[in-house]
């Protein structure tokens, strides 16, 4: 099967205005004719659900947790970046178009990112006629900042609570439609399946999480904005519930998979302590407009931060990359943090750990202002280690942070099965190999509100508007392997936890396919990954039944699906015999030490479609054509 | 903490704890229970997930129930039905707009200070320790962060009125009790939302000035906990200040002289120390 993903032709910046003319429209009072499911309430989900029951379509809402307010974007600190341009320092729609695929190291589409950057000046000025309150100036007018991989200021932010505010943004226009009755909401529930009739996503099936009862849920088209894969490495700072599960059920079913060895490891996280540590937590990288990065000049060093004098300090990213310094991009800072730890520069206990000073900040701008800037998120570092940043220098990590792969996805937001649309970080579209800070929120917002409320018209308008019904021999079959595959995991009735997997998995991918990768090593986890999950399902344990309100089962579920999906991404891994943005070969490496890419062989998305659990994977490739940003070797000295 | 205890459960074939979580890092809201009679285990800006075993004496007994309130029901240990704040928002909590058509977000200037709070307003994580807190099951704190963040910005305001009395009639609908102004929502709240807007929305109630603030110290908890804000008189002998609403006592009995105090909440009674008054 040959991907076509639909890229419309003539000037770049005019695509996404002629795609919008040619598609197909539905007439207004048709829309109500057609039910649409949305799986998912983060900021894509949350957005796109409102945007299609405002247009009038009929609108299923799921999420796994108690609410939709909890979806995982919440958590998302630093800011949204738009090319607004209103600091009047050099930005445009073009330069964030060029910042985001060069960023990306020149693995993105560039139609794509494109439409992202137009549509990104409109998400601000939607947000804002939300009420969502934006830092201003004195002069009442917004404030922006600057984010890693950018010289500009576009980064617009709500204190270090930008995605929280963003998400409630949605969740009011969601709970607004709920309110009218356009949106049925189903919190809650897990998707398991989703159900193809005449090759068409017709529908899913869900596990009533209350209840363990299995549900049914026919529609004219299925949006699956269900969020990355980050926890596959068990630490990262996701949410302790996100799961691969809806996008790779969706895999299994025929939807193929991009780049999955796309994973960003961000740079500034609180270190690893303990070993019955659940989780990581971010610090935003916004800390590092005004936090110095900085090791010891002298390896093992042990005096505490502050008695190292200024000439005893390294501040490598400035020495190295001299006009971006300490801004950096997430997987060059992460690396470089990794190499300063290798090398023995490490400080803190565990030594892995490098330092973010805000000593010179704090002597330049005052305290005041550096808390005005950064408050919560001291606070939040002080209350997890005990340690008052503002005194001494915090101690940062890199971590597991976002997934740039995910189901792939042409210029329409449609998967290879046709009517399964996927957005948000679910899907692979807009970053490439490497995702720019404050991109994230955007891309899920222009989704959600900008971008699937025109597409999905263009496929709806051509499917049939009956009425659809989920009692097809379809939905009847699913149902039950969904049902099959629960009773076998309750019935292995082993002696070790889900839990103990996951960590068991997290462990050997962070080691062998993690910041840096080579062939030895994914071959290694090659090996090891069908072991392991060979044992899960020898040997896991889950108490209680699926008949009622059980947590172990649904961690176990997803844990199975981590142990399936963690294959390929190794896979994935090792077949890209190139760095590129997150993903790092120690094979292929510049002289000192930065990624290389090998555009001659590699300038593709990598589709995978499923085979079997274990079988090879068949390989799809996407040419990626850049005709406006020319790939060089990205510097950022 | 309750990842290991579960996990040891399971190991030992028991059933672990059901308790709700997603973050991990205080901000979805998802977590929440009364530890040792304080919601989110009372330290000052600090949801749940938040609180360390290290802020606990080694050895120390730990009591964790789930939230109470007859608008949350509790669906299996820890894990309680907050949908009716869902329904609380559902009635009004939004600007009107739908996507598209908004004008340029820098057509209309916003003071920075009333942005600056609209935005502490809008700083609720929604957890419900508000409601926990309250001896009324009273979810005023919850209603009034998001009727007065959304007040105080202009493309809130044209909708206010009609916002807050319709948010209001739906927190009853649920089954959340009246303010009495007791404020104890106010000092577990995790992300410290004033009150002051909630006493707006209560029109008999004239808003008080700041009341002076008893620091407590508690030798289970060990941390300093602002454990209540409202003031206590001056006092000659050892008395009771109860702040009982309907439902379980509810209160602190204070000895002036030694300083020393014992609280009784609905789950017992605990003793300490009171360390100074400001
Ligand atoms: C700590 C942190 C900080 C971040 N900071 C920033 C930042 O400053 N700027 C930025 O641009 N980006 C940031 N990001 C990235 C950004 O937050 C995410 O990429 C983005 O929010 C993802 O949104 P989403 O809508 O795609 O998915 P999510 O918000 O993850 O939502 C997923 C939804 O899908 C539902 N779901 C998932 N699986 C199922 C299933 N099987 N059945 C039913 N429902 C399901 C969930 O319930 C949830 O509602 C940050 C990420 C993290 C982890
Ligand atoms: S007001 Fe405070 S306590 Fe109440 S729900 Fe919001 S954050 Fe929680
Ligand atoms: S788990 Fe999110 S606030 Fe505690």
């Amino acid at each position: 099967m040959a991907l076509d993903a639909k890229i419309p032709g003539g000037p770049i910046e005019t695509r996404w205005d002629r795609h919008r003319f040619d598609l197909k429209l539905v007439n207004p009072a048709n829309k109500r004719k057609y039910r649409i499911i949305v799986v998912g309430t983060g900021l894509a989900g949350a957005s796109v659900a409102a945007s299609l029951a405002e247009l009038g379509y009929e609108v299923l809402n799921f999420c796994f947790q108690d609410s939709p307010r909890r979806a995982h974007s919440i958590a998302a600190q630093g800011g949204i970046n738009a090319a607004k341009n209103y600091p009047n320092d050099g930005d445009s729609i073009y330069r964030l178009f060029y910042d985001t695929v060069k960023g990306g190291d020149y693995r993105a589409r560039e139609s794509n990112v494109y439409r992202l950057a137009q549509i990104s000046g409109n998400i601000i000025d939607q947000c804002v006629a939300q009420g969502v309150p934006f830092a201003r100036e004195y002069s009442g007018l917004l404030a922006n900042r600057s984010f890693g991989g950018a010289q500009v200021s576009r980064t617009f932010y709500a204190r270090g609570q930008t995605g929280q505010q963003l998400l409630l943004g949605a969740y009011s226009a969601l709970s607004r439609q709920i309110e009218a009755g356009k949106v049925k909401m189903f919190p809650r529930r897990e998707m398991l399946d989703v159900v193809l009739a005449d090759g068409h996503a017709r529908g899913i099936i869900c596990r009533n999480l209350l209840t363990g009862a299995y549900e049914k849920y026919a529609a004219h088209a299925v949006v699956l904005a269900t969020g990355g894969y980050g926890n596959v490495f068990f630490l990262s700072t996701n949410a302790v519930g996100s799961n691969v599960t809806a996008t790779w059920r969706a895999h299994k079913r025929g939807a193929f998979f991009a780049n999955p060895c796309y994973t960003q490891i961000h740079p500034t996280c609180i270190p690893v302590h303990g070993e019955g540590q659940s989780k990581l937590t971010l610090m935003s990288e916004s800390l590092r407009n005004d936090g110095r990065v900085w090791v010891p000049r002298r390896q093992g060093d042990t005096r505490a931060a502050n008695d190292i004098p200024e000439a005893e300090r390294n501040y490598y990213l400035e020495e190295r990359y001299p006009s971006f310094g300490n801004l950096v991009p997430r997987d060059v800072a992460s690396r470089a943090a990794k190499k300063m730890c290798d090398e023995g520069f490490g400080v803190g206990e565990t030594r892995l750990a490098v330092y973010l000073d805000f000593r010179d900040a704090i002597k330049r701008d005052g305290r005041a202002t550096i808390e005005k800037k950064y408050g919560n998120l001291f606070q939040m570092y002080e209350k997890i280690t005990g340690e008052d940043p503002y005194t001494m220098p915090m101690r940062i990590f890199p971590a597991s942070h976002y997934a740039m792969g995910g189901l792939w996805v042409d210029y329409n937001l449609m998967s290879t099965v046709p009517g399964l649309f996927v957005l948000g970080e679910a899907n692979f579209s807009d970053h490439g190999a490497n995702r720019l800070g404050a991109s994230a929120l955007m891309q899920g917002l222009a989704d959600g509100y900008f971008v699937i409320p025109y597409t999905i018209g263009g496929y709806l308008a051509a499917a049939t508007s009956k009425p659809v019904s989920d009692d097809g021999r379809e939905f009847g079959e699913t149902m039950a392997e969904v049902e099959a595959r629960v009773h076998k995991i309750l019935a292995v009735n082993g002696k070790r936890t889900a839990r103990d997997f996951h960590k068991e998995l997290g462990k050997l991918l962070w080691d062998h396919c993690g910041m840096a990768r080579n062939a030895n090593g994914l071959k290694k986890a090659l090996v090891r990954i069908p072991e392991i999950r060979a044992e899960f399902w020898e040997n896991v344990r889950v108490t209680g039944t699926g008949e009622e309100f059980n947590q172990e089962l649904e961690r176990a579920g997803r844990v199975a699906d981590f142990l399936e999906f963690g294959e390929l991404l190794v896979r994935d891994a090792l077949h890209r015999e190139e760095s590129c943005g997150g993903h790092f070969r120690e094979e292929h490496q510049t002289p000192d030490n930065e990624a290389k890419r090998d555009d001659e062989h590699f300038s593709y998305a990598a589709a995978w479609e499923f085979q079997g659990v274990g079988a090879e994977p068949t390989l799809h490739k996407e040419p990626l054509a850049f005709e406006y940003v020319k790939p060089t070797q990205r510097s950022y000295k | 903490m309750l990842d290991q205890l579960n996990e040891n459960l399971i190991t030992e074939g028991k059933e672990p704890i059901s308790f709700d979580s997603d973050c991990r890092e205080g901000i979805c809201g998802m977590c929440g229970a009364v530890v040792n009679g304080l919601p989110h285990g009372g330290e000052k800006g600090t949801t749940l997930c938040q609180v360390h075993m290290r802020s606990f004496a080694d050895g120390s007994t730990i009591t964790i129930e789930p939230w109470r309130s007859a608008a949350f029901p509790v669906i299996r240990d820890l894990v309680i039905d907050r949908g009716a704040f869902d329904k609380i928002i559902q009635s009004g909590g939004y600007v009107s707009v739908s996507t598209g058509g908004a004008q340029d977000a820098n057509a209309l200037p916003i003071n920075a200070d009333a942005a600056e709070s609209a935005m502490d307003a809008a700083a609720c994580i929604g957890c419900g320790a508000c409601v926990a807190a309250c001896p009324n099951g009273s979810a005023m704190l919850f209603t009034a962060a998001k009727v007065s963040h959304l007040a105080q910005l202009p493309q809130g305001r044209v909708e206010a009125k009609r916002r807050a009395l319709a948010m209001v009639d739906r927190m009853d609908e649920q089954g959340f009790g009246h303010c009495s102004n007791h404020r104890e929502c106010e000092v577990f709240c995790p992300k410290e939302i004033s009150g002051a807007p909630h006493r707006a929305l209560e029109p008999g109630i004239p808003a008080r000035a700041a009341r002076p603030r008893l620091v407590l110290e508690h030798p289970q908890i060990r941390k300093i906990t602002d454990l209540i804000s409202r003031p206590i008189p001056l006092l000659s002998s050892e008395r009771d200040i109860s702040f009982v609403g309907r439902g379980p006592a509810h209160g602190l009995r204070v000895n002036p002289v030694s300083g020393s105090f014992s609280s009784y909440y609905s789950n017992g009674f605990r003793d300490g120390l009171l360390v100074r008054g400001r």
